[in-house]
């Protein structure tokens, strides 16, 4: 099974050939900003990290900057910095050029003020997006593909509608010989003695269980019921009543293939097969540390309806029912309610959402890209809580 | 000069009429986003938050939200939520609406038919809100009705002429919000200050904020705490501004002033240039831009004190 | 597991609940041969929401899924709904001193608010 993508230097195969402008740190959005709006083609995001970090805190930031500015996905970058930042500037630069992109670096401090960094961010992105029509497309097997799954909004239906069908979708992704991302810990909480059964090693089995250790100690420091953030007020609404009862249904995304690796926020498989990557449940952290960690595409199950993406990632929307489908068109890209109103079974709804992966692959647009969409938001640990 | 600003029904003293389209959460963002590129007029943030979140963070932010959407300088906000958010966008809206006279409306995402159906809601709602605005007028303010929130460089707080212009301010009758680890700025007080939370406000001519783990961050809570201004004085080239309060950048060192001039307000080499300064902040406070305000700056960053679940 | 041609699933033999698949009103007699089931809901269940297949006792597990998803806080009888009303998390419970979870997380004293 092929699709066309295009060939990076680091043998990676981008599925989009974006020209991304990356602000390091919040001091630079204003510049990113004007910059993206005035060169069509041109996508960035809005950051507010960066500065005053430390630690295995900065080393996760770090982790998403290099991630985006390496990414497949990606034909080259204006790294913007505001010359201050806690970190080498260069580390990022030299991960988008080792991945064999084109990179201009620009800071504020060096390049004289904000209208002189917005002018040469203009010029490098027009310069580059001229560059990138000439990237070729090559067919190239599935292999390739590093799929990120996951849910928000959930509601009851998410266990038997669109999380099993994605959970298909994901099988014949390991099938092929790719890679599927399983994240949001918390979301793993009541489920993850069942996960590490399916480990491959007794160790993956224990890290599986440690990260969400980890993650149930960190939030019950805050000395509160869980209940209200996880499952969260829409989750409630939506039928679900605790957090075991939503992680159960959430892990049927993963399918059923054996559980290869155990990975932190933003990294990146070493593997193919089935992964966890230890993410929190934010739609949006999750989001952004998948794509971090390499994801070209991620499959996206929504109860209540959700119309997020990605600035890099096409992002397949899936609603777990056909009220929310026909209500928010706008932004769902699949209905997997046709399993619960009992006109297709969840093989042949996983059948047709593969077949979507692979035209969406192919270019197709998801509604999320046509809508603009550019969420993006780091998991950060460590605060000064 | 005159100070002159508006007026409000709910009591308040605003020195700009914004419109405000405010996510409750991360995933209403592109809503938020989008109206404002389509109206200028519009001030936004973008944020990350609103959900996932436990505890007393979770209060914070809802605090943090609350304020900015009752904040003086906005004339209407526009809560957008997408309806299933931690943050619960319509009990932001019900308690808004019960605490003041504010105009506050809510769209939610997930009841307006997606992101065209809820753009669509606000479009009509910008030219409503636009049509009441039109005939408002600046009358004549006093300091005393302004609250300056005043941040300098870490190293400069211990400094006498950021001092003096702190001073200066509250001489004027100004009200001074100071991040609580820049208390040497009002060194020269004798009465003690009241330290408050992140983006909390207290009744005294000046007190102290929990501040942000960066710049940023500490801007917004001083938005978030009622400041009609804020002040920042800094040896450094800067990008941001708050979207609501305008921010308004002098410059403390010459050789960085010649450099990056035109990212300034202005520079402060000695006292001699502090009533200048003042009469920059009057002509600010009653309309003319910043320099921040001449890049539409909006932006945002939000000090968290717990975990993401 | 697939769903059959009624408007609610039960998704592993073990379950006490079973999911609406669409809004059902109190008094619908929820007659399942597959499952030896013959209940009347007492209670209006909202799509996607559960109601009780076999009386669970307060205190008692609720299982969804083949598996524990949580504890009944009150005696809940077969047709009852079964939501946050009637049943709690047994896992996060940052709020009870003195909670072990099964991964070991424990909560060994107040947190200040």
């Amino acid at each position: 099974m092929n699709f066309l993508g295009y060939p990076r230097a680091d043998g990676r195969i981008g599925v989009r050939n974006h020209v991304l402008i990356l602000p390091v740190s919040y001091e630079m959005n204003q510049v990113a900003d004007r910059i993206a709006r005035t060169v069509p083609g041109a996508v960035t995001f809005r950051n507010q990290h960066g500065l005053d970090q430390s630690g295995e805190d900065l080393a996760q930031t770090l982790r998403v900057y290099k991630g985006f500015a390496s990414h497949p996905n990606v034909y080259g970058v204006v790294l913007l910095g505001w010359g201050h930042e806690p970190f080498d500037l260069m580390e990022i630069a030299d991960a988008a050029v080792i991945a064999g992109k084109p990179v201009e670096l620009i800071t504020l401090e060096q390049v004289g003020g904000m209208r002189q960094a917005i002018e040469r961010g203009q010029h490098s992105a027009k310069l580059f997006l001229t560059d990138r029509d000439q990237s070729p497309q090559e067919s190239v097997p599935l292999s390739n593909i590093l799929l990120g799954t996951e849910c928000g909004g959930s509601d009851a239906c998410s266990g038997i509608s669109a999380n099993p069908a994605l959970g298909v979708v994901s099988d014949k992704v390991v099938a092929a010989g790719g890679t599927s991302i399983l994240s949001e810990t918390t979301e793993l909480i009541g489920a993850e003695h069942l996960l590490a059964q399916r480990a491959v090693t007794p160790e993956i089995g224990a890290q599986i269980l440690y990260i969400v250790r980890r993650i149930e100690e960190s939030s019950m420091r805050m000395g509160v019921d869980l209940r209200g953030a996880q499952p969260a007020p829409g989750n409630i609404a939506g039928g679900i009543t605790t957090i075991e009862e939503k992680s159960l249904g959430c892990i049927h995304k993963a399918g059923h293939s054996p559980i290869v690796e155990v990975i932190e926020y933003a990294q990146r498989p070493t593997k193919s097969g089935l992964v966890i990557m230890d993410t929190p449940g934010h739609d949006i952290e999750q989001l952004t540390g998948m794509v971090a960690g390499g994801s070209q595409i991620v499959i996206f199950t929504t109860g209540r309806g959700t119309p997020t993406g990605s600035p890099i990632v096409p992002v397949i929307k899936v609603s777990t029912n056909s009220f929310t489908y026909e209500r928010m068109r706008d932004n769902i890209d699949f209905n997997a309610g046709t399993i619960v109103d009992r006109v297709e079974t969840v093989a042949q709804a996983g059948e047709r959402l593969f077949q979507q992966m692979l035209d969406v692959l192919n270019g197709q647009r998801t509604q999320a890209e046509k809508l603009g969409h550019r969420e993006f938001g780091i998991y950060r640990i460590g605060q000064s809580f | 000069m005159t100070l002159m600003g508006f007026l409000r029904k709910d009591g308040s003293l605003g020195i700009r009429n914004h419109l405000f389209a405010m996510p409750a959460v991360v995933c209403a963002n592109q809503v938020a986003l989008d109206e404002a590129q389509k109206h200028p007029q519009i001030k936004y943030i973008e944020h990350q938050h609103g959900c996932a979140q436990i505890g007393a963070d979770l209060e914070q932010t809802r605090q943090v939200m609350m304020a900015l959407a009752l904040h003086p300088n906005v004339y209407a906000t526009m809560i957008v939520g997408l309806g299933c958010e931690g943050v619960i966008a319509r009990n932001l809206y019900k308690d808004a609406r019960a605490k003041s006279q504010k105009n506050v409306d809510l769209v939610v995402i997930q009841e307006s038919g997606g992101t065209l159906g809820t753009e669509n809601q606000i479009d009509q709602w910008v030219s409503q809100r636009e049509t009441e605005m039109a005939p408002l007028q600046r009358s004549p303010i006093q300091w005393s009705d302004l609250v300056v929130g005043v941040m300098v460089d870490p190293g400069l707080a211990k400094a006498a002429l950021p001092q003096s212009c702190v001073q200066t301010l509250f001489e004027a009758g100004a009200r001074v919000v100071l991040p609580a680890n820049q208390r040497d700025l009002a060194a020269s007080w004798t009465t003690p200050l009241p330290t408050v939370d992140y983006g909390n406000a207290a009744p005294n001519p000046v007190w102290l904020m929990q501040p942000g783990a960066n710049e940023l961050e500490t801007a917004t809570g001083l938005t978030a705490a009622g400041a009609h201004l804020l002040l920042h004085l800094t040896a450094h080239p800067h990008a941001f501004g708050s979207p609501l309060a305008p921010t308004v950048r002098w410059c403390v060192e010459e050789p960085c002033y010649h450099q990056f001039h035109g990212d300034f307000d202005g520079q402060l080499q000695d006292k001699l240039d502090l009533p200048r300064l003042m009469d920059q902040l009057a002509h600010i406070a009653s309309g003319q831009h910043s320099v921040a305000e001449t890049y539409s700056m909006d932006d945002f960053a939000l000090y968290r004190i717990g975990p993401t679940v | 597991m697939e769903i059959s041609g009624r408007p609610w699933t039960i998704m592993d033999t073990a379950d006490d609940v079973a999911t609406a698949l669409m809004d059902l009103s109190a008094g619908t007699v929820v007659d399942d041969p597959d499952w030896q089931l013959h209940i009347t809901l007492r209670m209006d269940i909202p799509f996607g929401h559960k109601f009780a297949i076999r009386a669970i006792p307060k205190g008692g597990r609720v299982h969804k899924y083949g598996q524990v998803m949580g504890s009944a806080i009150s005696d809940i009888e077969p047709g009852d709904h079964v939501h946050v009303h009637n049943v709690e998390s047994l896992r996060g419970r940052g709020d009870l001193v003195g909670y072990k979870s099964p991964t070991g997380a424990v909560q060994e004293e107040e947190t200040p608010q």
